[in-house]
């Protein structure tokens, strides 16, 4: 705050005492959430040792890689001192879509009867479309009618629920859950060529890091990145240097919003029964990962790497919470403890940089 | 401009007393269930 560090690399002697254990507290509470989370892991894995089996390690990534898509799209929202809380239901309506197109020809409840199995990359492209034109929805309104995101977002999310909930009571379902899902569908998502022990890695988990690294490159070397930080830094500095400022979020949101349709497409297979309930809450999970990872919530600043950091701490938290037997309602208190604190050290970096 | 730094020094003890409350009543909710 204000002082000047005299510290340099590998001459610790240079560096007076009482700054050194300065820079010590503040290392400790900055990462005060990574150690204690490491510690947490450690003990679980010395008191459960099947924690650190194949097995769990393989489950491990599988729930990351599912949930990898949609924390990126709502780390874009974060970034633009946003958030989306339309997320979650996005992606149970993509995967409800993508499921009711998708069923085996020859299955008894089939949604809609007259309808052959379409090609699986046709129904891709569907549902990115239907998550890009929610997202599309949530930019426009964000930025031409200058609301908060929270509110269009929330709004949006009530306008898919209940779109969902009219849409399973078409063709002969009758608003029950969709499944009988064609081979081609699960092979395509839950299929798998490698294997850590005799544990079959899928394949969504390769289709969620080729997305992560066009995310990567999409961020970090293009313009419209660029544009993404500078609009979340300062849109007004942003507008002043040339930069469209509506453009981008409409971008970054429609962007985010086709990242919530591959996450639905990768769910309809792995969950296998899809109702209005898929994708419930999933956007607190997403931005509960971003925050731990990193993305600031003042706007301007994140990291894939802390995204990935983020969503792989989490759930490596809660598979050791259901290794340990913890009740399923303290898992909710735990996980609003662990955002309120990644939100104060947020918030602290921010203070202390100021 | 010194009441801002004032401030703002305060915001922060108050931020690191969140986080140090927050991360102890974690330590002590996980530790009770091994």
């Amino acid at each position: 705050m204000g002082k000047k560090s005299r510290f340099r690399l590998g001459n610790f002697g240079d560096v007076p005492q009482g700054e050194r254990r300065e820079q010590l507290r503040e290392f400790l509470i900055n990462n005060a959430l990574y150690i204690f989370l490491v510690i947490v892991i450690i003990a679980i894995a010395i008191y459960r040792p099947r924690f650190v089996s194949p097995g769990s390690i393989v489950n491990i990534i599988s729930l990351s890689a599912a949930n990898l898509p949609i924390a990126l799209g709502i780390a874009g929202a974060i970034i633009l001192t946003g958030t989306d809380l339309s997320a979650g239901r996005a992606v149970g309506a993509c995967a409800c879509v993508a499921a009711s197109l998708l069923q085996a020809a020859g299955y008894a409840n089939k949604m809609f009867p007259f309808l052959p199995t379409l090609p699986v990359f046709v129904v891709i492209l569907i549902v990115i479309a239907i998550g890009a034109l929610i997202g599309a929805v949530n930019g426009f309104c964000t930025a031409k009618f200058n609301l908060h995101p929270f509110i269009v977002t929330l709004a949006t999310q009530l306008i898919i629920y209940g779109g969902l909930l009219m849409y399973l009571t078409l063709g002969t379902n009758n608003g029950q859950s969709i499944s009988g899902l064609d081979a081609s569908y699960t092979n395509f998502i839950n299929g798998s060529f490698l294997k850590i022990g005799s544990s079959a890695i899928p394949n969504f988990v390769w289709y969620s890091l080729g997305i992560t690294v066009i995310m990567w490159f999409v961020w970090n070397k293009t313009a419209f990145g660029k544009n993404m930080f500078a609009v979340g830094s300062n849109s007004a500095a942003a507008h002043v240097s040339g930069v469209n400022v509506t453009r981008t979020i409409i971008l970054v949101f429609t962007l985010a919003g086709a990242l919530y349709g591959v996450t639905g497409f990768i769910e309809g297979a792995r969950i296998g029964s899809n109702s209005a309930a898929t994708g419930l809450n999933y956007e607190l999970d997403a931005i509960a990962a971003c925050v731990i990872g990193g993305v600031s919530f003042v706007g301007g600043i994140g990291k894939i790497r802390g995204v990935i950091m983020g969503v792989v701490l989490l759930r490596i938290i809660f598979v050791g919470l259901t290794f340990l037997s913890v009740n399923q309602n303290l898992q909710y208190i735990i996980k609003g403890l662990i955002i309120l604190i990644a939100c104060a050290i947020d918030m602290r970096k921010y203070l202390v940089r100021k | 401009m010194r009441n801002i730094y004032k401030d703002v020094k305060i915001s922060v003890k108050v931020l690191d007393f969140v986080i140090i409350a927050g991360i102890t009543a974690l330590a002590a909710i996980i530790a009770m269930q091994f």
